[in-house]
Order: C-alpha cells, then sequence, then structure tokens
C-alpha cells in the first residue's frame, strides 16, 4: 500500500523542510511513500524534482507568517489527499502552523521528533523532554494523519532521490483577510552575547593559554567562544562570557569543553544543553559525565585537528 | 485593558531525582516553580500595569493543588487575581486536550489579551499558545522578544521576534495571544515582607471541570491524543557516553556525530 | 566621645597610616558574610564602623583596648573576614574594628618541639606552605584555609576537614597571648601539658573577640606522608547507614582524616557526577604507612559489616579529585559575592549542630521534616539536606545545608528564608541535647539561645564577660544577647 505523506515547506527554512523527506523515508521506507510538498507559489523552488506533487496555494492572503490561514491549508490539502503523514519542519512559524492544524484536524502532534524507528510494522517516535535531559516515546491515538515537527538538522536526506514533479494549485476555502502583518524583517545578527550562541566551544584551566585559539574552532562551527571561570580569573577572557554561577547562564544546542573539569559552579551555568563534548586529559573529571563524547587527551590537539577537519568538509 | 497570562508550574529540571533501578522519575518532593517564559510574561504584564498600560492582570494555571503556594506568590507580587483549574480528571492530558481545558475556561473568563510563554520546561512543545489561539479564533505569535506597548493602546500589538534567521516585526489584532521568550529582564517584582504575611489561602480560585463541564471522555488521558509510552533519561552517567582519543579516528568520529546532529552540513 | 574625636585620638595614638576611614572599606567592615546577600545588594541596615585599625604590635592592640575600654567604645577584631555567623558585623554607632593585617610575621618553626608560633594575621595558608616546604602540616584545614588567619580561627574554635585525625583548632594550640580591654597582656606559656589550674587557653580559645584580642599563637605541627594518601568511597542507601559506618570506624579506634556522610541532595552539589541521587559516604585516610594500612582495614571491615546499607563503592580516583578541589581562595568568595548581585538566589547557607550517635539521625529527620512542613517559603528551597564531617568516639557533627530561590526584597531575606530555618535546626538540637554551634562559633544571630546551649553553665560564661569585659566593649553582641541589638536579628 503506498503512503501519502505532506511536507510543508517552509519559505524561510526551504532546505530544512526539504529535509524531512528523511523522516519520511524512516517512517515508510524510501519508496514506500507518495510524496507532497505544500508551498506558497513563488517560493521554495528547491522542491521540484524532490518531491511527487507540489500542492501550490495561490491566494495572495495567505502568508508565510500567517499560522491561522496556513493551518487552514493544511487542513484543505489533507482532506482532499487523506494523508498518512503530515511533516512541518520546526522553524519558528512550522511551529505556529502545526498545533493550529492538529486542532482543526483534531489530530495528535508530536513537537520536535528526534528519531523515528519502525517497531513491529508501528512507527515509534522519540522526542526529547524536560531539557534533554529525557527521551520519550510518544505514541498517537485515533484515526488521522500521523503528524510531527522535526526540528532542524534532525534528519539529513543524504540520498536525494530525483522524481518528476506535478505542481498543482490547492484551492482552500475560508482563508481570511491575515490578522497579522509584517512590518519589518531584518537578517539576524550574530549573537554577540553567548547566550544567544547555538553553538559554544568553551575552554578551561587545561588549556588556558591557548584560549585565543578556541576562536577558529568556534567559527568553524558558527558558534563562539565562551570560558570557565579559571580562564577569566587569569586575564585571559572578559568576565561577560563566563559560564556559570557567577557569569552566564547558557542554553546552546552544543557546548564543546575544552580542559574544564566540571566543577558545580560552572556546570550550574548550563541548563538545556541538547549536546556536550568535552575533551579532557582526565576522562574522571566530572564533566565527562554529562558528555555525550569524551574526546580523551590533549584539548588543543583536540581543537586543532577538528578545526581542519570541519574546514575540510565532506560526509565522512 | 485586562491581561490573562497562561502561568504553568514546571518541576525544577535541575533538582530532579531519578530512580534509576525503576526507570522512572521520582515525582514526590518534586520541586515546582513558575516556567520561566511564562514568569517573563507575567512580569511584562505586571510592568504594564505598574505603568498604567492595563488594568488588571489575572493568571490561569492548570495543575495539581501543589501549585498553590506559588499562585499565591504571584497575588503577592501584584497579580489581581489568579486561577487554578485543577481537577483529577485532567490528569494524563496532553497538549490537545489542555488546550481545550484553558480556551473553555478563557472563553468565559474575559480578556484583552491572552499572554503565555512561548516554551515550557518540561514538555516543552510550544503547542499550547497556538492551539488555544486557534480554538478561540484569534491570532497568535511565539517566540516575542519585545513588544511595543505603546501600539497596545491602539488595539493591537506591535512586537518583535528573534529567530535564527531573521528578526521580524510583526503587527497583530487584538485580542491575541502573545507568546514570550524567556528573558532574563524583566524580572518578576519581589515579594514585599508585609505581602508576605498576608493570608492569601483562599483568594486563589479553584475551578474544577464541573464548573468548566468537559465530557469526561475529552479530558485526560482519555481524551488525550498523543500519549508518552517510554521514558529514557540521559545525562548524569549516562551509559552512552562515548569515549575516543584525539587520533585520526576520534576526530573522525567526532566529525560523524556533528554531521549526525546537524552541527555540520 | 564621638565620632569625629574617637578619630582624632587614634589617629594621634596610631599614626594615619593605620587608620582607614574609606567609606567602602567602612561599608565592608559592616557586616560579614552572614548578611552577604544584603551586603552584596547593598541593602545592609548595620551601621558602619567609625574606622578600622591596623596596629602592628601587642603593645599598640593594649593602648587601643584600654583606650576604648575607658571611652566605652565597641571594638571587633578582626582577622581573615571569613566569619560567617555575624561575628564581625556591627551593631553600634561608635565601633573600632582592630584588624590584625601587620600582625603577619610567622615567628618560629621548631621542628625538634614541633611546634610552630604566628601572630594572629598570619593566614593559615602561609603557615602551611612554610611547613610543607619541610614536610611538616599543621593539620588544620578549615575549607576558609587560604583566606582564614589565626586569630579569627583561634576565636571561632574552628575546625579543619582533617579533624578526625588531628582535631578542632582546641587540640592544635599548645599557648597563646592575648590582651584584655584594660591593657593587660597575658602570654600562656608553650608546654606539652599541666595540671595548673583550670586550663586558661580556654577562656581564650573560641572567646569570638567577645573577651579578648588574640596576638600570637602557637600550634602543634605533625610529619605530612602525602604519598600515603588514600581514598574510599561508597553510595549508601540513606544518611543513617553513612552514620553508622562513620561510628564503626570511630569507636574500633581508627582516626581517619576524612570521614564523612552526605544527605542526597547535598550529596548532589558536591558529587552530581557520580552520586546517582542517593547518600554519600567518604573516607580518607592519612598520615605514616602502618597508620594508614590499619585504618584502611577499619574502613573496610566497617564498610563490610553494614554492607546491608551500602549500594556501591566510588572509584577512589573520584574522591581524591573531590579532595583536591576543596579550599575556598579568596576569588571564590568575591566571585560568590559578584554572583549574589544578580542572581535572586543563595547557595551555601549552613547551619552546624553536634549531638551524640544516637541523637543525630533523629535530629536529622525532625529538622528536616519540620523545615519541610512548617517553613512557609519551603517552595523556594532548591536544597535542603546536610553531611556529617567530624566525628568523636561519642558522636558526630551535621552540618545542614540549604540553598534557596529569594523572592523577597534582599533586604528580607534573613527574616523570611535564612531565620526561620535556623530557628529550626537551633530548636530542634537543643530539645534533644546536642550543640547548636559546632563550629562556626555562636556569633551574633545564635546569642539568644546561648543561656540555654550552656543551661546552668551559662553562669560560668557570664562571669567570664563580666570578669573580663566589664565595660562590655568586646564585639557588641557576640555570644551574649543584647536587648539593644536585637532589632537587627528580626
Ligand atoms: C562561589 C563560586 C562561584 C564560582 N563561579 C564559577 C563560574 O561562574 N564559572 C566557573 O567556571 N567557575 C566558577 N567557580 C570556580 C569553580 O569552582 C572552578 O574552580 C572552575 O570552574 C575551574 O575551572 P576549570 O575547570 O576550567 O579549571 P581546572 O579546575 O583547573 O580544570 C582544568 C581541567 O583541564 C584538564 N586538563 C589539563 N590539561 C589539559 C589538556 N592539555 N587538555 C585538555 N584538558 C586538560 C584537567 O584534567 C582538568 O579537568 C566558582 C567557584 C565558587 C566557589
Ligand atoms: C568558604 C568558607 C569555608 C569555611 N570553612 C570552615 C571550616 O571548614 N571550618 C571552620 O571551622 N570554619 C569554616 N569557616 C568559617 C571561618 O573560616 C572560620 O570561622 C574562621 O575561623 C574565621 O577566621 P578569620 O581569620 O577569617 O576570622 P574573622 O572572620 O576575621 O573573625 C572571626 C571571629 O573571630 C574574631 N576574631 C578575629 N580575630 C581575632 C583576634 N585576633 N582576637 C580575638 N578575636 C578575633 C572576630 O571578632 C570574629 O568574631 C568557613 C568560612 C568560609 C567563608
Amino acid at each position: 500500500m503506498t503512503r501519502r505523506v505532506l511536507i510543508y515547506l517552509d519559505p524561510e527554512g526551504e532546505a530544512d523542510s526539504i529535509q524531512l523527506l528523511e523522516a519520511a523515508n524512516r517512517m515508510y521506507g524510501a519508496t514506500g511513500y507518495r510524496s507532497y510538498g505544500l508551498r506558497l507559489a513563488g517560493t521554495c523552488p528547491q522542491a521540484e524534482g524532490l518531491l511527487d506533487v507540489l500542492l501550490q496555494v495561490e491566494d495572495p492572503r495567505v502568508r508565510p507568517y500567517d499560522a491561522a490561514n496556513l493551518a487552514r491549508c493544511v487542513e484543505a490539502a489533507h482532506r482532499k489527499h487523506h494523508f498518512d503523514a503530515i511533516l512541518i519542519p520546526a522553524t519558528t512559524f512550522g511551529r505556529m502552523i502545526a498545533p493550529r492544524a492538529a486542532m482543526r484536524l483534531h489530530v495528535g502532534l508530536t513537537a520536535d521528533v528526534a528519531d523515528i524507528h519502525r517497531e513491529k510494522g508501528r512507527i515509534e517516535l522519540v522526542r526529547a523532554a524536560f531539557g534533554g535531559r529525557m527521551r520519550a516515546v510518544v505514541a498517537h491515538r485515533g484515526r488521522g494523519p500521523l503528524m510531527i515537527t522535526v526540528r532542524k538538522n534532525t534528519f539529513t536526506l543524504d540520498a536525494r532521490i530525483r522524481r518528476s514533479t506535478d505542481i498543482a494549485p490547492l484551492v482552500v476555502d475560508g482563508i481570511t483577510e491575515p490578522e497579522v502583518t509584517l512590518v519589518e524583517r531584518r537578517p539576524a545578527e550574530k549573537a554577540a552575547d553567548i547566550r544567544e550562541s547555538e553553538v559554544l566551544v568553551s575552554g578551561g584551566g587545561g588549556i588556558k593559554e591557548h584560549f585565543d585559539q578556541l576562536e577558529k574552532l568556534a567559527r568553524a562551527l558558527g558558534g563562539r567562544v565562551s570560558a570557565s571561570r579559571r580562564v577569566v580569573d587569569a586575564g585571559l577572557a572578559p568576565r561577560r562570557i563566563q559560564v556559570g554561577q557567577s557569569g552566564k547562564t547558557v542554553s546552546p544546542r552544543l557546548y564543546i569543553a575544552v580542559g574544564i573539569s566540571g566543577s558545580i559552579q560552572h556546570v550550574m551555568g548550563l541548563k538545556e544543553v541538547d549536546t556536550i563534548i568535552v575533551a579532557n586529559t582526565d576522562r574522571n573529571a566530572p564533566l565527562c559525565s554529562l558528555a555525550d563524547m569524551v574526546v580523551e587527551g590533549d584539548g588543543m590537539e583536540f581543537v586543532d585537528r577538528l578545526t581542519k577537519r570541519l574546514l575540510k568538509g565532506g560526509k565522512g | 485593558m485586562r491581561i490573562v497570562c497562561l502561568a504553568k508550574l514546571v518541576p525544577d529540571v535541575d533538582n530532579f531525582q531519578y530512580d534509576h533501578e525503576r526507570s522512572a522519575l521520582i515525582r514526590e518532593n518534586v520541586r515546582l516553580l513558575l516556567n520561566p517564559a511564562d514568569a517573563t510574561a507575567v512580569a511584562i504584564a505586571l510592568k504594564l500595569k505598574a505603568d498604567s498600560r492595563a488594568g488588571s492582570v489575572h493568571t490561569v494555571t492548570l495543575g495539581p493543588r501543589s501549585a498553590m503556594p506559588h499562585l499565591e506568590d504571584l497575588l503577592r507580587r501584584g497579580v489581581d487575581r489568579a486561577t487554578l483549574i485543577s481537577d483529577p480528571a485532567y490528569a494524563g492530558s496532553d497538549t490537545h486536550v489542555t488546550s481545550h481545558i484553558l480556551a473553555a475556561f478563557l472563553s468565559r473568563c474575559g480578556f484583552d489579551v491572552i499572554f503565555a510563554g512561548t516554551h515550557t520546561l518540561d514538555g516543552g512543545t510550544g503547542h499550547v499558545g497556538p492551539q488555544v489561539a486557534e480554538i478561540l479564533g484569534i491570532p497568535h505569535m511565539a517566540g516575542i522578544s519585545h513588544m511595543d506597548p505603546e501600539s497596545l493602546s491602539e488595539g493591537r500589538a506591535q512586537v518583535r521576534v528573534e529567530s535564527e534567521e531573521a528578526s521580524y516585526t510583526f503587527a497583530l489584532q487584538l485580542p491575541a495571544v502573545l507568546g514570550f521568550a524567556y528573558a532574563p529582564e524583566p524580572k518578576l517584582p519581589f515579594i514585599r515582607y508585609e505581602a508576605l504575611k498576608r493570608d492569601l489561602s483562599g483568594r486563589v480560585e479553584v475551578i474544577d471541570n464541573q464548573a468548566l463541564g468537559l465530557a469526561p471522555e475529552q479530558v485526560g488521558v482519555l481524551g488525550s491524543l498523543t500519549r508518552v509510552r517510554k521514558i529514557h533519561v540521559k545525562g548524569f552517567r549516562s551509559p552512552n557516553t562515548r569515549f575516543v582519543r584525539p587520533d585520526d579516528e576520534g576526530i573522525e568520529r567526532v566529525y560523524r556525530f556533528l554531521r549526525e546532529k546537524g552541527f555540520v552540513r | 566621645m564621638d565620632k569625629d574625636l574617637l578619630l582624632k585620638e587614634v589617629r594621634a595614638l596610631l599614626g594615619d597610616a593605620q587608620v582607614n576611614t574609606d567609606p567602602e572599606a567602612l561599608y565592608d567592615a559592616s557586616a560579614d558574610r552572614y548578611k552577604k546577600y544584603a551586603k552584596a545588594r547593598r541593602v545592609l541596615d548595620v551601621p558602619p564602623p567609625a574606622a578600622i585599625v591596623y596596629p602592628r604590635s601587642t603593645e599598640e592592640v593594649a593602648r587601643l583596648l584600654s583606650f576604648c575600654n575607658e571611652h566605652g567604645i565597641n571594638v571587633i577584631p578582626r582577622a581573615g573576614k571569613t566569619s560567617t555567623e555575624g561575628g564581625l558585623e556591627n551593631w553600634k554607632e561608635l565601633t573600632l574594628v582592630i584588624d590584625a593585617l601587620h600582625l603577619d610575621k610567622i615567628l618560629k618553626i621548631d621542628e625538634y618541639n614541633m611546634q610552630a608560633t604566628v601572630q594572629a594575621g598570619v593566614p593559615l595558608q602561609k603557615l602551611e606552605d612554610a611547613l610543607r616546604e619541610r614536610g611538616y602540616t599543621t593539620g588544620h584545614s578549615p575549607q576558609s584555609k587560604p583566606v582564614a588567619k589565626f586569630g579569627g580561627l583561634v576565636a571561632t574554635r574552628s575546625i579543619g576537614q582533617f579533624s578526625t585525625l588531628y582535631g578542632g583548632i582546641e587540640d592544635m594550640v599548645v599557648g597563646l597571648e592575648c590582651v584584655f580591654p584594660n591593657g593587660q597582656i597575658c602570654r600562656i606559656k608553650n608546654v606539652p601539658r599541666r595540671s595548673g589550674g583550670p586550663d586558661i587557653r580556654h577562656i581564650a580559645i573560641g572567646n569570638e573577640g567577645s573577651l579578648c584580642y588574640i596576638t600570637e599563637v602557637t600550634v602543634k605541627i605533625y610529619r605530612y606522608f602525602p604519598e600515603n594518601n588514600r581514598f574510599y568511597g561508597y553510595l549508601t542507601k540513606d544518611l543513617a547507614t553513612g552514620i553508622q559506618v562513620l561510628r564503626e570506624v570511630m569507636v574500633n579506634g581508627y582516626r581517619p582524616s576524612v570521614a564523612r556522610a552526605y544527605s542526597e541532595e547535598d550529596a548532589r552539589q558536591h558529587f552530581y557526577h557520580f552520586h546517582k541521587g542517593k547518600c554519600v559516604l567518604l573516607f580518607m585516610a592519612e598520615g605514616n604507612r602502618h597508620i594508614v594500612d590499619a585504618t584502611c582495614k577499619g574502613i573496610e571491615e566497617a564498610v563490610a559489616k553494614f554492607k546491608d546499607g551500602i549500594l556501591e563503592q566510588v572509584s577512589s580516583e573520584l574522591i581524591e579529585n573531590w579532595f583536591n578541589h576543596l579550599n575556598w581562595s579568596q576569588q571564590d568568595i568575591d566571585d560568590e559575592f559578584e554572583g549574589m548581585k544578580e542572581k535572586d538566589s543563595h547557595d551555601g547557607f549552613t547551619t552546624e549542630v553536634s549531638a551524640d550517635w544516637e541523637t543525630i539521625p533523629k535530629l536529622y529527620d525532625n529538622v528536616i521534616r519540620r523545615i519541610r512542613s512548617e517553613f512557609p517559603r519551603a517552595h523556594d528551597l532548591t536544597l535542603l539536606g546536610g553531611h556529617s564531617s567530624h566525628s568523636y568516639i561519642n558522636g558526630t557533627n551535621m552540618y545542614f545545608v540549604y540553598n534557596y530561590e529569594i523572592n523577597c526584597a534582599p533586604e528580607d531575606e534573613m527574616r523570611v528564608y535564612h531565620h526561620p530555618i535556623q530557628r529550626i535546626i537551633v530548636e530542634e538540637t537543643l530539645k534533644l541535647g546536642g550543640s547548636m554551634c559546632h563550629h562556626h562559633g555562636i556569633g551574633k544571630y545564635r546569642n539568644e539561645w546561648t543561656q540555654q546551649e550552656h543551661g546552668s553553665a551559662y553562669f560560668m560564661l557570664k562571669k567570664l564577660k563580666e570578669a573580663f569585659d566589664p565595660n562590655g566593649i568586646m564585639n557588641f553582641g557576640a555570644i551574649f544577647y543584647q536587648e539593644e541589638g536585637a532589632k537587627f536579628q528580626k
């Protein structure tokens, strides 16, 4: 039986939306479903040739940030095509559209799905909860499509199968004049405050003489550098980038700690960090107990080599 | 201007106790705290009130009775009215049901604007704000980092939303649900010593399902459309910590890990 | 006498350079770590002293004291400023803080007779470093070692983290020199032991600046064998098990230098990386090789005896790593202060009590139960627990720790949070016959219970105050209850 999967194509996150094909692959196998994209006319050209069908909203009143109208579009698409699954990228706007659409369809919604398995023919959805400290397996009840949102970069679509794409207009009843209007849009500035950075490369006592060299690794990862107090005390970093009880509390998605032991006062500054990588000569350093990955050895060697590796790029 | 704030009490993530043998959360004695983003929303509301831009601030909480001391504190901080929606029948409600319960109350309590936090510390789905807005048929915006207080008096809200890609300014027609992102400022005002001594027992209005009249099969586990089947805990001696060395092989593994996690394209 | 006249007289007595009236320094001198949060937020309610003075000799101390005694001026002796119970807090309009800054010399290290003599303003770390170079140690290691100085350490009857082996400061002091308010200088000579009437060292030791000013101290020294250090750590089912094992080790006659049992929540703040939500029990054996071997055996036997309550052994490297990061530097103290300027929370308030073996577990349970059920702000507590860290043949201490979020105005923190909790701890302790003050001193906020603490023996304490400080100039409010100070306590 061929399944039908709808992917919402967010113009503010085109690439992330297309990656959701991989989530669909995990659900039904790469050839087990027909892929439908929902897009606003004139947006997301990259989807052409990758999805089977593009349902195109042509009503100019529907804007990419207008969740109320977009939820109506998702509903209309489903009423017409009866999807098995509806996948929405957890972008700023995807997160607002999905709950409203789920409400309209009276179906459950699992947010920020981090993993998908199939077990005995059933699809298991895994998501993080409690600030990443727990992973919950979520089951949906009732009929209706399996509806999820997925954070960017959760699934990577490696094999891009070329398809011939049918483009069909989607007619949606009940669209209203938007109640939300965009006044201004400015490209985001790189966060100056370590609290706002998604990636932090943090240095401590173990590598303090080389602290300035962390910048290049941070840059290669699009993040910022931060420090433990040991480095700040030594006058090698400013106080405003100190993480911890007497510094800042940070919640990056990725925290790379180089030469930091992980005293409780330091760790108190880490809240809801998704992924922690620790480079330390001592595998018993307390921080290693919180790490997803520990690089046991010299911190600067790790920094140099990883930076080079990142600059080289590729699949690995 | 009547502001209603959705305010949830969440378990303190840092002070979690976990029973490793039984793989279960220890729920007894779990400390509750006001969800940080909700606290930001209430703080903004109270600031509007202090600046005479809002007439009253009313918090609405769906949760257990143990939320009571926190809600009394909100009254002590200057909130005019606090409602606790609590009923054993609501236990196990997912976000879908939660939104229906809240909306059932909101549609009768009266408001000019609804404030909420964008995310909670526990579930963190961010569903409740938009779903409440959907049920009530009003606009919603999440991730608000700043709101222009002047705009409120004109029957609209002009807000700024910060995302990784861009900084947006939107205008929303009121009434609307405004979801604020957590910010260190403004903070909730201090509780004054005199206010601490004030006896507030009974001042928090408690509402149960009898008052809201939702059908039993619409609420709690029965009404929920999603259900958590299993929970795994990570961190605190997570058994799956991987150890590598900073040699070619180790670096390759780190690189692949970063790719898997999407930190590298 | 008014403030201006006082300053004039004191400047005449010591010279300008030894008198400090910098407003910032005076603000700092108006309170100690007891009110550190209010201090950081600049909402202290107590008056600043008139000046801080820095005598250069015992004779200058004597001159200052007799001057103050004559004119009824309050004196607060000061050393390393790590005081935690209000010992340095000022409750009087006319106060001189006499700081031991310049009494900073190590006078003698006598290796043959195993004793060292220092002036009151010598930081413990300074003597310890000098001794280590020669293969010795003081055996005294309070967490404040890098900062605390001998005058304060002796005046508070401090105790170190290796007390189970070396004892408290009272077991270390051989002799000392001190000055009384009338200017009388007394030197207590250094002898191994004597039976020459009551042991008058104890009039100075623990006086908290309320009887005399300590100027010089002689302490014992010990051979130092760091290469023999051995560490043990365990997770236990409950705190009571930990305490049982501690008792077993002690009553069998062993003296590990560190012997500690932590409650679950307290374990979390020290051992988050391995405690797994359980209680922690740990030991360190120290000293010469044979003794260490025997001590280790004793520890292993005691643990085996109570194996039902022991969940698992922890790698000794983890305990050693903890041990190597124990002490607080001045930077730590300053940082905590910095942090409090921004954060509305308090980490690390403590109340330390002691009682016999039988009583301690009961006392612990009673306290925790009462705080959880009676304390109106229990929902703001982020940590409530404690540990036993100093054991004796007949009992042990309990170091209650509590962290909380502060939701009231900074000036109200004490009366809203700390005081109600402290009151419960003190009341429960006294009710069961324990001591409300194991090692921080009574300070100024527990003085309302001093009489109850000592019972009929309070007579002796009161007579000491009347005899040595008849004009009541020494550290007003410390140890002894004062009606006039009550306004600051509430
Ligand atoms: C009240 C108070 C507040 C505090 N506030 C803060 C705070 O806000 N933030 C903070 O960070 N600290 C704070 N501290 C200090 C904290 O207790 C620690 O002292 C500090 O975090 C230690 O920093 P560190 O781990 O970088 O250094 P260290 O403790 O010196 O650890 C260095 C680590 O590097 C490893 N190492 C050594 N060589 C290498 C190498 N070549 N390559 C890789 N690894 C190596 C070592 O094994 C060790 O684990 C506070 C302390 C107190 C008491
Ligand atoms: C981080 C930290 C850890 C601590 N750990 C411990 C510990 O492990 N064990 C422990 O016992 N205590 C501990 N304390 C408490 C404190 O360090 C001790 O009470 C210490 O003995 C005080 O010494 P000080 O030199 O800092 O004295 P100060 O703080 O300057 O004074 C303490 C008291 O002694 C009086 N005094 C000072 N000098 C003299 C003098 N020359 N003559 C007469 N009276 C005098 C003062 O008036 C005051 O009442 C700790 C404190 C901190 C901040």
